[in-house]
């Protein structure tokens, strides 16, 4: 194989890698056989799969807009209800933990508000236009919990 | 003369005294009559009735996307009061079932801050899975998430037993008003609390039948009655019953009395518990708001005043149906019905919704949140106010929660019969508590086996050794400045324990004489964790563990790396929520909010979280943890079905006297325990006896388990390592290559041995990433 020729496989192999960087896969290994018992039939169905996250976060924006229209009305328990409902069907929403901490904020609690601030920004933390959003959420809530000190 | 004068005289006299008696008598019955009205005034101006405080599940939303398990949700749509047609829905509460979906005319949802009329929609199901949402009526628009209203869980019930649901006059359809007003006092609005010609009618027809056949008695009677007297039949009652009528005609409109009388009311009986009022019979009827009964329903529920339990839809329909035509037939007597309305509702089907108990569910849970509300409110109030209390439980997680631990409890006293116990008292228990990891809702808790025999919740009251669940907090305490390849050892070590000598054992004999961080708690070693203890110090195990929220004291012994600590169960699912939620400890949350009669928010409990490790060491713990389901003691979760992303861990403690399962998803956690409630030996391992439940409720739950990955976050990197048989290979002799994490800032050097095991394809990798490790 010619330098240019490895080179190259070594870029292709590089960007594999690098590519599944996030997912995990711990270190695997043969799986002996401990089936149960036969006598035991699924109880449903269905068995739970991989699913497409995408449809998911779709039903939590869904939720979270609902949540961001109550809040401009100043309904802020109503829309932290339906905040907290786009993250139980989506864990790692990012702008659910994010409006949560606005709504914490709203509330004058800041320690709450800062615990779901760094939920938002480590889940949206690849996203450029959310990261500046966050951090502008950062800043209002160190000033807003300064102006608070006595 | 003087003879007829004295008459006059006497007659003067007596009609004199007469006036004076009748005088006297007007003052003593004014005066009675202001007593009464005064009575009645403080009883109408005060609280009515005592309303029991509902307690509600969490809803259940859909979306397309979402796992179903249809059997399951078919039980819920049936719950919720949706009866099943064969024909396109046309009313709210009804549905029908085809083989790729479900149409439903949703009930309107009326829950605090949401209200939303209902609509019928599609919901189209392929491959286990919800395809689409759509409106009946506009088959384009697609809904993104559908709420679907939460479900009546319990009652907290006075003394009476009484449900009851208060509804407005103004609520109340003009063909409902005018069945009750033909059933009961058809000229309601033109008499002053007494029909006397009403008497009279009676009169004559009990004498023609020498029997009770009718009662004179008016709607304004029949309150003052319920409100006010004792159901004894003597004419001193009945003559006070006439009193309290008239004053209460003079001191009310017809409309408040005959709303008074529609939310009082007895309306028939569900099972020990009385339904009263209109609003609580038409829902217990016909699974509807008053405002939605039918002619025909509105007939049959007036129908059923005169005589409940006669009448019953359920006990008699062919008599139900006479009766609801008798009003239906006086309705047009009094044309408040044209003939052609009366054939349509003579004509309609008598359809109740199917009978329903007054079961209790979830009873376990139900105490749980009951010793929160106590917190907040007496108990007389929860009696009386007619609360909406709203929980975070999952009735179709319940529901899983409680036939796998059911089902496994029995399986296991088939596979080891001497599990099996006489007494009930001393028979084999589990308990299972489901949560939500990243929220802290508690979606299911089973506190044990049967709350007919043991009402202990061993979730929530029970402390119990938590044995080698307890691992977990030793090895995040080495995060700190070991990573999961650290060379642990297994050899037989003693320790001196306060004067005395331990030697910590394994549950089965392991060979390696060394082994990673990594296999030591996949495989639960005990000498390899004791180990570590010893180098990191027990103070700081037991200052991580403090910091996980254990309320039980935390004494800093080597035993306690092994579990040797008795634990609240819910208090050890608590505390591994924060491996699955980046480290954050969510604060479990059973109770959500709490609204009085009218709607109005008076306790909110939102999620909350705490900081309690960095998601780097959190995410490392769960990637430990699924080596602990992939390849350790936890492996047998395959054979059960799973195949999703699971982190989990078991839990054996001595003389096997508990078996665990903590496991969870990054969506989901759930803790089952089994054991003996007076400390007796399972002789069997927490994958044996308590894993096989997890699987089970997991499976069961599909739309609850997205199956999605865990995540790295960004300060957690890979890392090229020697492996063996899976795990990281400490021996020294690199024969195969994997890939572990690491905390960025803690990468090791590769070792020399490492990287003259690799391929060269390998070590171009590492040139090309710019480290400088040739061999």
């Amino acid at each position: 194989m010619t330098p240019d020729a490895r080179w190259l496989c070594l870029m292709l192999a590089a960007l594999l890698l690098v590519a599944c960087k996030t997912a995990v896969s711990p270190p695997t290994g043969a799986i002996p056989d401990t089936r149960p018992p036969d006598a035991v039939a699924p109880p449903s169905d269905t068995t739970p799969d991989q699913d497409t996250g995408r449809q998911r976060e779709q039903a939590a924006t869904a939720l979270t807009e609902r949540g961001r229209t109550l809040m401009a009305d100043g309904q802020i328990d109503p829309a932290m209800r339906l905040f907290e409902q786009a993250l139980s069907l989506a864990p790692r929403y990012g702008p659910g933990y994010y409006y949560l901490a606005e709504a914490w904020l709203a509330k004058n609690n800041f320690s709450q508000a800062q615990a779901f601030h760094h939920q938002a920004a480590l889940y949206l933390e690849d996203n450029s236009v959310w990261q500046r959003r966050v951090v502008r959420q950062r800043r209002r809530i160190d000033r807003a919990a300064a102006a608070a000190l006595p | 003369m003087n003879k007829r004068i004295r008459h006059l005289l006497t007659l003067r006299r007596l009609l004199g005294a007469l006036t004076l008696l009748a005088l006297l008598g007007a003052v003593v019955l004014g005066l009675y009559g202001r007593s009464l009205y005064r009575q009645v005034e403080e009883r109408f101006a005060g609280r009515r009735w005592s309303i029991p405080s509902r307690v509600y599940s969490d809803v259940t939303l859909l979306y397309p996307g979402l796992a179903v398990n249809r059997p399951a949700l078919l039980r819920k749509l049936h719950r919720l009061a949706y009866r099943p047609v064969d024909h396109p829905p046309r009313q709210k509460g009804e549905m029908r079932v085809l083989g790729g979906g479900i149409e439903i005319y949703l009930h309107d949802l009326q829950i605090p801050d949401q209200h939303r009329p209902g609509f019928p929609v599609r919901i189209r199901f392929e491959k286990g899975r919800v395809a689409g949402l759509t409106p009946l009526d506009s088959p384009a628009k697609a809904i993104p998430v559908l709420t679907l209203e939460p479900e009546e869980l319990a009652l907290f019930f006075g003394p009476e037993r009484e449900k009851r649901r208060l509804v407005a006059a103004d609520q109340l359809p003009p063909h409902l008003v005018h069945a009750v007003l033909a059933a009961e006092d058809s000229r309601f609005y033109s008499h002053h609390g007494l029909d006397l010609r009403g008497i009279a009618r009676a009169f004559i027809t009990n004498l023609r039948h020498l029997s009770v056949r009718q009662g004179g008695s008016t709607i304004t009677q029949q309150l003052a009655k319920n409100f006010f007297l004792t159901p004894e039949r003597t004419f001193r009652r009945k003559l006070k019953e006439v009193l309290l009528a008239l004053v209460i005609e003079w001191g009310y409109t017809k409309d408040q009395i005959l709303e008074m009388y529609l939310n009082e009311i007895y309306w028939g009986q569900n099972g020990s518990v009385s339904v009263n009022g209109v609003g609580e019979a038409a829902g217990f009827y016909f699974g509807k708001s008053p405002e939605d009964l039918t002619l025909g329903e509105a007939a049959a529920l007036a129908g059923l005043i005169k005589s409940p339990n006669i009448y019953s839809p359920y006990r008699d329909p062919d008599r139900c149906r006479r009766r609801r035509n008798e009003v239906l037939k006086a309705m047009h007597t009094n044309n408040w019905l044209d003939a052609a309305v009366l054939t349509r509702g003579l004509a309609e089907p008598l359809a109740p919704r199917a009978p329903t108990r007054q079961p209790r569910r979830t009873p376990y849970f139900i105490d749980y949140l009951q010793g929160q509300l106590n917190m907040l409110y007496a108990p007389e109030d929860l009696a009386s106010l007619g609360l909406k209390i709203h929980t975070t439980l999952d009735p179709l997680v319940q529901e899983a929660a409680e036939n796998a631990l059911l089902s496994g409890l029995e399986r296991l006293e088939s596979l080891h019969p001497d599990l099996r116990r006489q007494t009930p008292a001393h028979q084999l228990q589990g308990a299972v508590v489901v949560m939500k990891p990243s929220t802290g809702a508690i979606l299911a808790m089973v506190g044990g086996r049967d709350y007919r025999h043991s009402q202990f919740n061993r979730i929530s009251q029970a402390r119990r050794q938590a044995g080698s669940t307890f691992k977990v907090f030793t090895y995040l305490a080495a995060l700190d400045g070991l990573t999961p390849i650290a060379t642990l050892t297994n050899a037989a070590t003693t320790y001196h324990v306060d004067g005395k000598d331990w030697q910590p054992r394994n549950y089965v004999p392991i060979a390696a004489p060394v082994m990673s961080m990594r296999e030591a708690l996949a495989r639960s070693i005990n000498r390899a964790t004791v180990d570590l203890a010893m180098r990191i110090g027990m103070d700081k195990i037991t200052a991580t563990a403090q910091g996980f929220g254990f309320t039980s004291p935390l004494a800093p012994y080597p035993s306690l790396a092994l579990g040797a600590v008795d634990v609240y169960p819910l208090e050890l699912a608590r505390a591994y929520c924060v491996f699955a939620a980046a480290g954050m400890q969510p604060f479990p949350l059973g109770l959500r909010a709490v609204y009085d009669e009218h709607g109005k928010l008076i306790e909110h409990r939102p999620m909350r979280l705490r900081r309690v490790t960095a998601p780097a060491k959190a995410f490392l713990i769960t990637s430990m943890l699924q080596s602990a389901v992939l390849q350790g003691t936890g492996q047998a979760l395959a054979g059960w079905g799973i195949h999703f992303p699971v982190a989990g861990k078991t839990g054996t403690t001595n003389n096997y006297r508990d078996a665990w399962f903590v496991g969870y998803t990054p969506d989901l956690l759930a803790l089952v325990w089994v054991g003996f409630d007076d400390g007796g030996g399972l002789q069997i391992s927490g994958a044996q006896a308590a894993l096989p439940i997890w699987a089970e409720i997991m499976r069961a739950i599909p739309h609850q388990v997205s199956g999605a990955p865990f995540r790295a976050p960004p300060d957690v990197v890979e890392h090229p390592v020697c492996t063996r048989n899976g795990f990281p290979d400490v021996t020294g002799d690199c024969q195969e290559t994997g890939i572990e994490w690491f905390q960025v800032d803690n990468v090791p050097e590769d070792d020399p041995v490492f990287l003259k095991a690799q391929s060269s394809w390998f070590r171009w990798w590492h040139r090309l990433k710019g480290e400088k490790h040739d061999p």
